[in-house]
């Protein structure tokens, strides 16, 4: 867990120096996470009902689906 | 449905090649990039799904159960702003659900969640409001869906803002249900109504890298409590048939990190989530997507998924005797599952007077080691208002 927080750190250190000219690439439809709302929906209606575990990769933690 | 899934299956190449075959014959549209940030800011989208579970003849999952099951599902959204500060958002969702251990209810109990039969389904509608303020957004979220044993009424809040420049973006948010359960036993006893709550608390952390990559982080807690277990779901002591118990409080959390990195045109998402509880699971998603743009208005999206989890404390195939919490349910046990698909985007499409129509399909496999396989498919459009 103390390597994931030092790797964490020492990622976000380096990113501040990214321009708004820099950043034409970033704002493509692919470098979004979950740019299609309804496709991640299904996912984790797919998803979570048949397993034991919520919220991996999304803000979803269960209720409202009558399952656990 | 079953077509699909026997053609899949015939194939033995999964969901990505058949795709990609059916590709080929979109490329001839009209060439632009996909939708811009600005305009899934003022969108309306619709998707549909079938979904096909099939547990190899009654043995795979729970060897007690026919888990057989086909669901449809269909969810609208429409999002659009209303003033230069203000964006409305509503949701509307509606599933149809038939399971093989519905028609053996009296004998086997259920376990495929919410199975409808011949029921109206399910259907949830949900209605949000984000406001930007100067230094923030906030969005308010309020949802009511109901299935022939539950009602289920929420409220949300949600908060976001960015930092250095936009390079960092922060989002804190709230979630909270309370579910009304009709208790209606497997042998068809109904007791009095119980409740479900489930409050979820997340935060988000978004941040560039660099010119061409950027992170995710992830986490979500939960808290439930009230009557957490499936009601019509079973179990067998000394070869008799009992009540699914689980405890009335659970506490979950879930960490996640994604990240992605631009080739040219093309790019790759990596992720990683680790969850645990405390009815004794834990469980951890390897996540791997990439986006390849063979032509300007296409986007495939080829992903591979391998989920492991382990089995809740109580869960047992079978009980030699009874025990205070006790489930059978496959879903609680421990298995891993290898997922793959294939997501398939074509940008920039006119119809009817529209234009910058997005089309998708996506088709999808899961296997997991217990032998309980699924298939879904999806077709979905959606357009900039």
């Amino acid at each position: 867990m103390r390597i994931v927080v030092i790797l964490i750190v020492c990622l976000l250190s380096a990113c501040s120096t990214v321009r708004f000219n820099e950043r034409e690439r970033l704002l493509e439809y692919d470098m979004q996470f979950d740019p299609d709302p309804l496709h991640a929906l299904i996912e984790s209606h797919v998803r979570n009902p048949r397993q034991g575990s919520v919220g991996a990769f999304s803000a979803s933690g269960g209720g409202g689906c009558g399952c656990y | 449905m079953l077509l699909v899934t026997s053609f899949v299956k015939y194939l033995k190449i999964g969901p990505p090649l058949v795709l990609l075959l059916l590709s080929a014959g979109f490329s001839q549209f009209a060439f632009a990039f996909g939708p811009t940030t600005t305009e899934l800011d003022d969108i309306f989208a619709i998707k549909l799904m079938a979904y096909q579970q099939e547990d190899d003849g009654g043995k795979a999952g729970n060897p007690n159960l026919d888990e057989d099951a086909t669901i449809y599902e269909g969810v609208v959204l429409l999002k659009k702003h209303v003033s230069d500060v203000d964006v409305m958002t509503l949701q509307g969702l509606w599933d149809q659900v038939s399971a093989a251990s519905f028609d053996d209810a009296k004998d086997e109990a259920e376990t495929v969640s919410g199975a409808t039969g011949y029921n109206p389904g399910r259907w949830a509608v949900d209605l949000g409001w984000q406001h930007q303020f100067s230094t923030f957004d906030m969005s308010l979220n309020t949802s009511y869906g109901q299935e022939y044993f539950y009602r289920a009424f929420n409220l949300g809040l949600g908060l976001s803002t960015s930092l250095a420049e936009g390079a960092t973006q922060l989002g804190f948010g709230f979630q909270g249900f309370n579910d009304q359960i009709r208790v209606i036993r497997w042998d068809g006893t109904r007791e009095d109504k119980e409740h479900r709550r489930t409050n979820t608390a997340s935060f988000e952390l978004t941040q560039i890298l660099t010119p061409i990559s950027n992170l995710n982080l992830g986490w979500v807690h939960t808290d439930q409590s009230g009557f957490l277990a499936t009601p019509f779901n079973s179990v067998l002591v000394a070869g008799l048939r009992e009540y699914e118990t689980t405890p009335n409080d659970r506490r979950r959390d879930a960490l996640s990190i994604r990240y992605k990195h631009a080739f040219d045109h093309n790019s790759v998402q990596l992720g990683y989530s680790y969850y645990w509880d405390d009815w004794g699971i834990s469980s951890s998603t390897y996540d791997l997507r990439y986006y390849y743009r063979p032509y300007e208005n296409i986007q495939l999206e080829p992903n591979y998924r391998f989920y492991t989890q382990s089995a809740a404390d109580f869960f047992a195939i079978s009980f030699d005797e009874t025990q205070e919490f006790m489930s059978s349910d496959s879903d609680l046990g421990g298995y891993d599952g290898h997922s793959t698909g294939l997501q398939l985007y074509f940008f920039n499409n006119e119809l009817l007077g529209y234009e910058r129509i997005t089309f998708d399909l996506g088709l999808n496999y899961y296997q997991r080691s217990d032998d309980l396989d699924y298939y879904w498919l999806t077709f979905g459009v959606s357009f900039p208002l």
